[in-house]
């Protein structure tokens, strides 16, 4: 009994750090920007295959491609945002959604023109650990670890810094800021780049630990709406806590009750969150 | 009060019920695949009217309209495999159901505002089609449910016509009522409304299980003229987004733009379907981007006091002197 609830629990922590680190993508470009970024399962989605393609082509270490993929969605998010994203801006919050749903349909299919619609997998880490009965996937575990220092380095990057400073500066009060000789639009630029680039980032871990398909996104972006909603909103702290309890929620309702009821746990959590408590756990913009 | 009846509104009138009246007549001089193209831009009309109801007059964007949709499907499929309905009472019943439904989950999700509507209006909809996967039993699960042929194509047409005349009319008729004002005011500032005196709450349910009503009534056709119904399809939600763009490139708020936006996009995508079939979802894609970015505020609005034939909206029967 105790030995299966620890299974379930640690297998939702790992899972659970994997959503927080996608969903802080989310929360950074909503936070600041008001943009709620529908095809962020799509950067995320990228990234995976920006993994796949090295590891296959010039067989490059996963960790390795962490660093290239995220420079690339870095990249790809700063024009996104540079050349289409800032055109919409002056919209509303429905423009902005509408306008990423667009994007998002766009980046699937063309992911499964591009790469086709099969599962891949990179066969990189295998194996498990074990500590008497509890097991742990080794890829999994890692993956969750990367993912843990990623999020607190960007924490410390938005707390620490400068260019952290300015950045939550805009987030707080973007007229304020621009009073201040800040460039609204150019932090704007920076954070939809920064967003993708942890969505990428994710998505390589999620690439060493599951297989996936140019849909991976779809299956991830409810969960990361959870997670900001949960967390608060613009509040860091707040995403990784909430990751990690959908999380072990989720693989609680799998193992319980029903591995489909597990989907609906991230509605549940929105729902009853944005009910009972909706500026999140810790409070929005900390 | 005395309605005051202009020479424009007249000709509006009239061309509505030309518009309407045309499609009496297509089935007899159209081919069966041109009839259930024409039926299915139908379909689409009804689930853009319908959302724009909800989102073009009060503002409440919902981003999982088709659940409703899916739910009326079926439920009309249920009623007439499991609990051995005739069609009609089966079809009727389900436009109920889906009522039901939208007083239920209306009562928490519209007490939220704005992006967290719309947000958990997608997740409820991925969740139905989780627990309709889940109840085995009752909907076939993941594999779908499957009808023996009740109706012929021409009857499924011409319901289809019938739901969207209502539907039509209905928000023209809506559009002149107190109750279409009160929707404006809690669009406009539901605050301002409220200190009014206007029950938003009350008011924003009504409008939610009056445009899933139709909804449904859509849903249950489309099960009763395919004969196949499957969580995948059921609540797809790429029938949301083309309801969302068809309304706004017509012009969301307005009473035309959604039929305007289906003839538009669905014309599109009828096009590009045949002559790209691989790349026509991302065309489609590109197409949402470009329209949001380049046409906001939709077609319709930007037609808005234009002159048409000499009569100027403004211009009353008697004559301007």
């Amino acid at each position: 009994m105790v030995t299966q609830f620890l299974n379930v629990l640690i297998s939702g922590i790992v899972i659970g750090a994997l959503y927080a680190l996608a969903a802080e993508g989310l929360n950074l470009i909503w936070g600041v920007m008001r943009i709620v970024n529908m095809a962020h399962g799509e950067f995320l989605m990228l990234g995976s295959y920006v993994a796949y393609y090295l590891f296959i082509a010039k067989h490059i270490n996963p960790f390795v491609s962490l660093i290239i993929a995220g420079i690339v969605l870095l990249a790809s998010g700063w024009i996104t945002s540079r050349f289409l994203i800032r055109r919409i801006l002056d919209g509303g919050e429905m423009i902005g959604l509408l306008f990423t749903f667009g994007l998002s349909i766009f980046l699937i299919n063309m992911g499964i023109l591009v790469f086709g619609g099969q599962f891949k997998t990179i066969a990189y880490l295998s194996g498990t650990l074990s500590w008497g009965p509890v097991f742990v996937s080794k890829p999994k575990l890692v993956a969750a670890i990367v993912s843990l220092l990623l999020s607190i380095a960007m924490y410390c990057f938005l707390r620490r810094t400068k260019p952290g400073a300015v950045i939550r500066a805009v987030a707080s009060d973007r007229e304020m800021a621009e009073q201040c000789g800040v460039d609204a639009n150019r932090v704007f630029d920076i954070a939809f780049g920064l967003g993708a680039a942890l969505a990428a980032m994710a998505g390589v871990l999620v690439s060493i630990s599951f297989p996936f398909s140019p849909l991976i996104g779809q299956a991830f972006i409810l969960k990361c709406f959870a997670v900001v909603v949960l967390g608060g909103l613009g509040n860091f702290l707040g995403a990784l806590l909430a990751g990690i309890l959908v999380g072990v929620g989720e693989s609680l309702a799998a193992f319980y009750i029903n591995v489909h009821m597990s989907h609906a746990v991230a509605f549940i959590i929105i729902i009853v969150t944005l009910l009972v408590r909706p500026s999140g756990l810790l409070g929005g913009r900390s | 009060m005395p309605i005051d009846v202009t020479k424009f509104e007249v000709l509006k009138f009239t061309s509505r019920l030309l518009f309407i009246g045309i499609g009496s007549i297509i089935p007899l001089c159209f081919s069966p695949y041109s009839v259930s193209f024409i039926m299915s831009l139908y379909m689409y009309a009804i689930l853009a009217i319908t959302w724009n109801m909800l989102a073009g007059f009060t503002g409440y964007v919902s981003f999982g309209h088709v659940v409703f949709w899916g739910l009326g499907a079926y439920a009309t499929a249920i009623l007439i495999i499991k609990v051995g309905l005739p069609w009609n009472i089966a079809w009727l019943l389900s436009g109920v159901v889906g009522c039901g439904f939208a007083f239920t989950v209306g009562i928490p999700t519209l007490r939220l505002s704005g992006v967290y509507f719309a947000i958990s209006m997608l997740a409820l909809s991925e969740a139905v089609k989780v627990a309709v996967a889940y109840l085995r039993g009752v909907t076939g699960g993941g594999g779908g449910i499957y009808l023996p042929p009740l109706i012929s194509l021409n009857t499924a047409y011409y319901l289809m016509w019938a739901v969207f005349a209502t539907v039509y009319l209905t928000t023209c008729f809506l559009s002149r009522t107190s109750f279409g004002k009160f929707l404006l005011a809690v669009r406009e500032d539901e605050i301002a409304a409220q200190s009014l005196g206007i029950n938003t709450a009350v008011i924003r349910i009504q409008i939610f299980v009056l445009s899933s009503f139709f909804a449904s009534l859509a849903g249950g056709l489309y099960v009763l003229n395919v004969c196949f119904i499957d969580p995948k399809t059921a609540f797809d939600i790429s029938l949301t987004i083309k309801a969302i763009l068809m309304t706004v490139l017509g012009g969301l708020g307005t009473l035309e733009g959604p039929i305007i936006g289906t003839l538009l996009l669905g014309g599109f995508s009828e096009l590009m379907w045949a002559r790209f079939p691989f790349i026509h979802k991302v065309l489609l894609g590109a197409a949402i981007m470009a329209i949001v970015a380049l046409l906001p505020r939709g077609v319709v609005p930007s037609l808005k006091g234009l002159r048409w034939w000499g009569i100027s909206s403004r211009s009353t029967l008697k004559g301007d002197k």
